[in-house]
C-alpha cells in the first residue's frame, strides 16, 4: 500500500463518514418509524432536539464527501508516475479491481450526499421540521453507498502496490477495446455532437420553463442527470480528441494534466455542481406545497435552476472553445 | 393565548440526580392582566415562566401561542418569538456590569437592527417614563435596587413584548420598592400588556392589580384562582 497525504485524508474522510451515516442511520430509522411532529411525547420532543446535532454532522460529513471526490480524482492523476504502464489517472484507477468501483461509487455519493444537503438546508428553513423524513429516507440510501464507498476505497489502497505493471489509458477507451468505457470511445463522432447539444438546448428549454412553472421539477431533474451522462459521453466520444488534438485519445482522466492546462477541472467542476444543484432543484420543487415551506421553496429553487443553467453554460462555453480552437480537424 | 398540554420538565434526565421540576401541567393562560404564579421554593415556578417564554424546552407536552406550537419550533423561529412576543425581568436583574444603564436597556434591540438613533429615542422614552433620565450615562453597577429593578423592566420592554415575565420582581427589594414596582407592573397590565409574575412574596399576590393566582406545589398545579 502507499501512503500519501492524500490517501491518508480519503481514507480518513471515507471512514468517518461511512462511521457518521451509519450511525445516524440508527436514528434515521427511529425517525421514519417514530417521528409525530403533533406529539408531545418525550421521544418526540428528544427527537426534536437530536435532529440538530445529527443533521449538522451529517452536513460537515457529506461537505467533505463531496470535495473527497475531487482529492481521490486528483490523487489518483498525481500517483500515475508511480506505476509502470500508468500515464494518467486511468492506469491508476487500473492498478486493481477496485479503483473504478471506488471512482463511481464516489461520484453516486456525491450527488446523493449534495441533495442531501441541499434538502437538509431547506428543511432547516421550515418551522415545523417539514422534511425531516424525506431527509432521513434519504439517508438510509445514502447510508449503505457510504459504507461500500469505504470498504472498496480501504481495498482500493490497500492493494496499490507499485510493483504492478498496469495498462494505461490507450488500452481503455480504445473502440478496439471491450466495456462501457471502448464504447464510449466508439461512439460515432457526429451524433454523439448533435446529440451534445440537443441536450443544452433541452435542459436549458426545460431549466427557463422551470423557472416559470415550477410544476417541471422532475423533468428538469432528469435532464439533468441525462445532460450529465451525455456530457461525460461527449468528452470521451470526441471532446478529448479535440483537446489532445489526436483522433484516437478518448481519454476523460489526461484532461487533468499540466500538459492541458488542467482544463479538466474547468470542465468537470461546472459539470457536477450544474448536474447536483438540477437534480435537487427538481427534487426540491414539489415540496413547495408543504404550507412551511411555501415561502422557502420557489425562490431556493429558482436560485438552484439558474446556478445549474449557469454551470452547464459555463461546461458548453468552454468546451466549444475547446472544439474551435483545437487544431484537429475531425468532422469535416 | 398561551396554552400548555400535559408539560414536562427535568433536568439531569436519565442521572441519578433527575429533577422532575413540573410534571403534566396544563393550563391556560388568557390574554391582558397579571397572572401570578406562587408556591414555595422549588414548586416550578421559574421553570415554568422559563417554558412559557420560550427559555427552554419542555422535556415532554406542547405550548401553543395564540394556537401556533411554540414547544417545537427550531431555535432560529423561538429566537424570533421570543424576541418579539417576551420581555424578561429577572430575579438578579441580570444587568450588565460596566454597560450604562443606557446601554444596557437598549441591548435587547440590537439583533433587530433598527436605525440607532430610533433605538436611543425608545429607550430615553423608557427611561424617562421609569424616573431614570437622569441615571442614563450611569454605569449599573451604581444603581440602587429599585433602580435596577426599574432598569431591568425598561430593558424588558424596549421590543414592546406583549407578554412580560418578572421571575421574583421584588425578591431584592423592601416593601416601599416593592409596592413601587408593582405599582409599576400594574400600570404597564393596565396598558393591556400581559404580566406573568412568580413569586412567593404575599406582598405581590395581594396586589390590587393581580387578576389570576395560580399555585404550584412538587411541579404540580395546586390551585388556581381568579380574583
Amino acid at each position: 500500500m502507499l501512503i500519501t497525504p492524500a490517501i491518508v485524508a480519503l481514507q480518513g474522510i471515507a471512514l468517518s463518514v461511512a462511521g457518521t451515516v451509519l450511525l445516524a442511520s440508527g436514528f434515521a430509522g427511529r425517525i421514519l418509524r417514530r417521528w409525530d411532529i403533533h406529539s408531545g411525547s418525550e421521544l418526540q420532543l428528544r427527537m426534536e432536539r437530536q435532529t440538530y446535532l445529527i443533521s449538522t454532522l451529517i452536513g460537515f460529513a457529506l461537505g467533505a464527501e463531496l470535495l473527497s471526490l475531487l482529492l481521490f480524482v486528483h490523487t489518483a492523476e498525481s500517483l500515475s508516475s508511480q506505476f509502470v504502464g500508468a500515464m494518467c489517472a486511468t492506469g491508476v484507477l487500473n492498478v486493481n479491481a477496485f479503483g473504478f468501483p471506488t471512482l463511481l461509487l464516489k461520484i453516486a455519493v456525491f450527488f446523493l450526499a449534495a441533495l442531501w444537503l441541499l434538502l437538509n438546508r431547506v428543511d432547516n428553513r421550515g418551522y415545523d421540521y417539514p422534511l425531516v423524513r424525506v431527509k432521513y429516507g434519504l439517508l438510509m440510501v445514502i447510508a449503505p453507498l457510504a459504507v461500500a464507498e469505504g470498504v472498496v476505497q480501504t481495498s482500493y489502497f490497500l492493494g496499490l502496490t507499485p510493483e504492478v505493471i498496469t495498462s494505461c489509458c490507450g488500452s481503455l477507451f480504445s473502440s478496439e477495446s471491450k466495456g462501457v468505457a471502448a464504447e464510449l470511445a466508439g461512439l460515432p463522432p457526429w451524433p454523439t455532437l448533435v446529440l451534445f447539444y440537443a441536450a443544452v438546448l433541452l435542459i436549458a428549454a426545460a431549466g427557463v420553463a422551470f423557472l416559470r412553472w415550477l410544476g417541471l421539477g422532475p423533468l428538469f431533474a432528469t435532464l439533468s442527470l441525462l445532460g450529465f451522462a451525455v456530457a461525460i459521453a461527449a468528452i470521451i466520444a470526441f471532446l478529448s480528441l479535440y483537446v489532445y488534438e489526436n483522433p484516437n485519445h478518448h481519454c476523460p482522466f489526461c484532461l487533468l494534466k499540466v500538459g492541458y492546462d488542467y482544463v479538466g477541472y474547468a470542465l468537470y467542476l461546472p459539470l457536477f455542481a450544474a448536474a447536483a444543484m438540477g437534480l435537487s432543484a427538481g427534487v426540491i420543487a414539489p415540496f413547495r406545497r408543504i404550507a412551511s415551506l411555501q415561502a422557502v421553496i420557489p425562490g431556493e429553487v429558482r436560485r438552484l435552476t439558474a446556478l445549474a443553467l449557469v454551470g452547464f453554460g459555463l461546461f458548453y462555453a468552454l468546451a466549444t472553445w475547446l472544439v474551435l480552437r483545437s487544431n484537429l480537424i475531425l468532422l469535416g | 393565548m398561551i396554552e400548555l398540554t400535559e408539560v414536562s420538565k427535568a433536568f439531569n434526565q436519565g442521572q441519578p440526580n433527575e429533577c422532575r421540576a413540573l410534571r403534566h401541567v396544563s393550563l391556560t393562560l388568557e390574554r391582558g392582566g397579571i397572572t401570578v404564579f406562587k408556591g414555595p421554593s422549588g414548586s416550578g415556578k421559574t421553570t415554568l415562566l422559563t417554558l412559557v417564554g420560550c427559555l427552554a424546552r419542555p422535556t415532554a407536552g406542547r405550548i401553543t401561542l395564540d394556537g401556533r406550537l411554540l414547544s417545537n419550533l427550531p431555535e432560529r423561529f423561538l429566537t424570533e418569538v421570543r424576541r418579539h412576543t417576551f420581555g424578561f425581568v429577572f430575579q438578579q436583574f441580570n444587568l450588565i456590569r460596566g454597560l450604562t444603564v443606557l446601554d444596557n436597556v437598549m441591548l435587547p434591540a440590537y439583533p433587530l437592527g433598527q436605525p440607532h438613533w430610533e433605538l436611543v429615542n425608545a429607550a430615553r422614552i423608557l427611561l424617562d417614563r421609569f424616573g431614570l433620565t437622569a441615571k442614563a450615562t450611569s454605569r449599573v453597577e451604581w444603581l440602587s435596587g429599585g433602580e435596577a429593578q426599574r432598569t431591568a423592566l425598561a430593558r424588558a420592554l424596549i421590543n414592546d413584548p406583549a407578554v412580560l415575565i418578572a421571575d421574583e420582581p421584588t425578591a431584592n427589594l423592601d416593601s416601599a420598592l416593592s409596592r413601587e414596582v408593582l405599582a409599576l407592573l400594574g400600570e404597564l397590565a393596565t396598558q393591556g400588556r400581559t404580566v406573568f409574575i412568580s413569586s412567593h412574596d404575599p406582598l405581590v399576590f395581594e396586589a390590587a392589580h393581580v387578576n389570576r393566582i395560580v399555585e404550584l406545589h412538587d411541579g404540580q398545579i395546586a390551585g388556581d384562582c381568579r380574583c
